[in-house]
């Protein structure tokens, strides 16, 4: 069953496309992860999704397929429709989880404010279910967390806390934009626990946008890798990490010395130059300026399509190169 | 052998609290009794997380911060007590890279100004050794008139390490100086700091808290745990045969491409425990703990060539389940 299904989108600032063309599919309870490099649209594709850009020109369709079987347009949504979906049945969780918090209320009231947004509830009601999101994240002393103000928690528990406040309305779809990178690794290996158990449970769907290939193998059940604005390829992580297709995938994947492999090389394999800036792009392939296995034809001439290269039926594999093929041998 | 460039004894650093305007004063260890060596021409690495102490050794190192207890050692010359001035010509020995390269050059000034001030504190006048120093950074002369605002990040990055370098130091503290940078632009950062080593025979403090850059770059590596450091040794024996639990715990959680997680809720200890004053600092947390590790502190031991720990369990075998 499709989650959510984004078709052609595109965002742009008035001047060249900063997400061109994006198309992907999840499934329900599926985690995607969205990765690449700063610069590749990543963010500002989930932000279009949660109608958080602010300004800018949204363009292509995101529908996403509630629970009761409705349907909406996640890029076209006017802001009061909007007002109903987010946080109930699409919410986000981001980075930096104080600067998500408001520094000077208690968790209680910020924790009782969602709570009466998106579920109806107050008082004692309210303070039961914030006790009980707080233990469902793992929070050990919900009751004395409710009265703290979020400078009085350590990160990891802060991000547990957003990560209550995200799930309260119980979503179909959570975005979670480099969620655990401020933590530190035995930390961020409890939240994404957390975050698999927490979709174990409630079938939740999650877009888990992170720049480390790692942690999106840690979790992710596909992984979808933009560069320049476009989706190069996407596949399942299994997939994905035994035999990347498009030589971008395989060159981040080389770049990032992983703690099994980082003996025997003393240097990392470097790749050249930098992600183009939206005006800088050729008419071929974007990755082909840094490319080595480029040609001049088709790569500088011609934008390769994204193919679906899976095997079986009903599977994708989908990469954006024209030489794919000739790779894979 | 020869004296090691940089030496650290017994290092401590405490800070005194007060619960309350008439509360009994007490004593919070920032650092707790840190001795390593950090040989010539050697890369080291120091990892630990937030609050672990990485950071405040590396300023200690470079006499940014004074220590509460302990010695500090440039070339052998004891420095813990120099005066700032006595202190300024030891300092060009000593340089530092910091994280945010946009936040340590200054905007304002054209990348010429800014690679000639360690000249001018050399009492140099032509501007040689810049372009010398451009080459050697993989950049042309062409940039010598552009502001940082007109380089990316890893360009950035290179900058201040070459003007770190004009200051021709024997050390460089790297304290996460590839940790904002994209995994390509680090990539590149990480190979020029070797190329720096080997052709300059520099030796280099490597703070960072991802495993795998701190594995690839360092000879060595010491891991910190609040304040203490609890395991020191070559890389490789580090990463296949840690000896101290803690360290067995990072490299647990460190995350692989290829690997996976299983759902499973642990929960959150909640905040810090303050750090035992008496036993092991990670007896806490520690499934090995036997009641002497609460109560004695342990002592840093030579379990293989070179290869310290500060866990008094000689009996474990913590070989990754992975390997």
């Amino acid at each position: 069953m499709t989650l959510l299904a984004v078709r052609d989108l595109g965002v742009d600032f008035g001047g060249p496309p900063i997400v061109d063309g994006v198309s992907f599919s999840m499934k329900r309870g599926e985690i995607v992860a969205l990765v690449g490099e700063s610069g590749s649209g990543k963010s500002v594709a989930s932000l279009a999704l949660m109608g958080l850009l602010g300004r800018g020109n949204v363009t292509g369709s995101a529908i996403l397929r509630l629970n009761d079987g409705r349907e909406t347009d996640l890029a076209r949504i006017s802001s009061r429709e909007r007002r109903g979906v987010l946080g109930r049945h699409v919410s986000m969780i981001f980075q930096d989880p104080l600067s998500s918090l408001d520094p000077i209320q208690t968790i209680g009231a910020q924790m009782r404010e969602v709570l009466s947004l998106h579920c109806g509830l107050r008082g004692g009601k309210a303070q039961a279910r914030a006790i009980e999101l707080l233990h469902e994240v793992g929070i050990v002393d919900p009751q004395a967390c409710l009265k703290l103000i979020p400078q009085r928690l350590s990160g990891g528990m802060r991000q547990r806390v957003l990560i209550a406040m995200a799930i309260a309305g119980e979503p179909e779809l959570l975005l979670a934009d480099e969620p655990t990178t401020a933590l530190d690794v035995t930390v961020q290996a409890q939240v994404l626990r957390l975050l698999l158990s927490l979709r174990a449970r409630s079938g939740m769907g999650m877009i888990f946008i992170t720049h480390n290939l790692a942690v999106a193998s840690s979790i992710a059940d596909r992984v979808i890798v933009l560069y320049a604005g476009q989706v190069v390829e996407d596949a399942p992580a299994d997939a994905f990490f035994a035999a990347p297709a498009m030589p971008y995938s395989k060159a981040l994947l080389g770049a990032a010395p992983g703690i099994d492999s980082v003996f025997g090389a003393r240097r990392l394999p470097i790749l050249r130059g930098q992600v183009p800036a939206p005006g800088e792009r050729g008419v071929g392939c974007r990755f082909a300026p840094r490319c080595d296995a480029m040609r001049p034809t088709p790569c500088q001439t011609q934008m390769p399509d994204l193919l679906n290269i899976a095997d079986g039926e009903n599977e994708v594999h989908a990469v954006r190169c024209g030489r794919w093929e000739e790779l894979a041998r | 052998m020869t004296a090691p460039v940089l030496s650290v004894q017994g290092v401590s650093k405490t800070y005194t609290q007060r619960a309350g305007l008439f509360g009994r004063p007490s004593q919070t260890y920032a650092l707790r009794d840190v001795s390593f060596d950090l040989r010539a021409g050697e890369i080291l690495g120091l990892v630990g997380e937030s609050g672990s102490g990485k950071t405040t050794v590396g300023r200690i190192a470079m006499r940014l911060i004074d220590p509460s207890e302990g010695k500090v050692y440039l070339a052998g010359q004891d420095v813990t007590a120099l005066s700032s001035t006595a202190l300024r010509p030891m300092r060009r020995r000593i340089q530092l890279i910091f994280q945010d390269p946009s936040a340590s050059l200054n905007p304002r000034q054209t990348i010429r100004q800014i690679l000639r001030t360690p000249l001018r504190l050399r009492g140099i006048t032509d501007d040689t050794e810049i372009a010398r120093m451009l080459a050697i950074i993989g950049m042309g002369a062409d940039a010598l008139d552009r502001t940082p605002a007109m380089f990316s990040g890893g360009q950035r990055q290179r900058l201040s390490i070459a003007r770190a370098l004009l200051m021709n130091p024997d050390i460089i503290v790297a304290d996460e100086a590839v940790s904002a940078l994209d995994v390509c632009v680090q990539a590149q950062v990480v190979n020029l700091l070797l190329d720096l080593r080997d052709q300059f025979g520099l030796s280099i403090l490597f703070i960072g808290h991802d495993l795998g850059v701190v594995g690839l770059i360092s000879d060595r590596i010491g891991v910190m745990f609040r304040g203490s450091l609890v395991e020191i040794a070559p890389s490789r024996g580090l990463f296949e045969r840690p000896r101290h639990p803690y360290t067995a715990r990072l490299l647990a959680a460190a995350p692989r491409q290829g690997g996976k997680l299983t759902p499973h809720a642990e929960v959150d200890a909640g905040r810090l425990s303050p750090t035992s004053t008496e036993g092991c600092a990670f007896a806490a947390l520690c499934s090995h703990a036997i009641t002497e590790c609460r109560t004695t502190r342990p002592v840093m031991r030579e379990t293989a060539p070179d290869h310290w720990t500060a866990c008094r369990r000689a009996d474990l075998d913590l070989r990754p389940a992975h390997c």
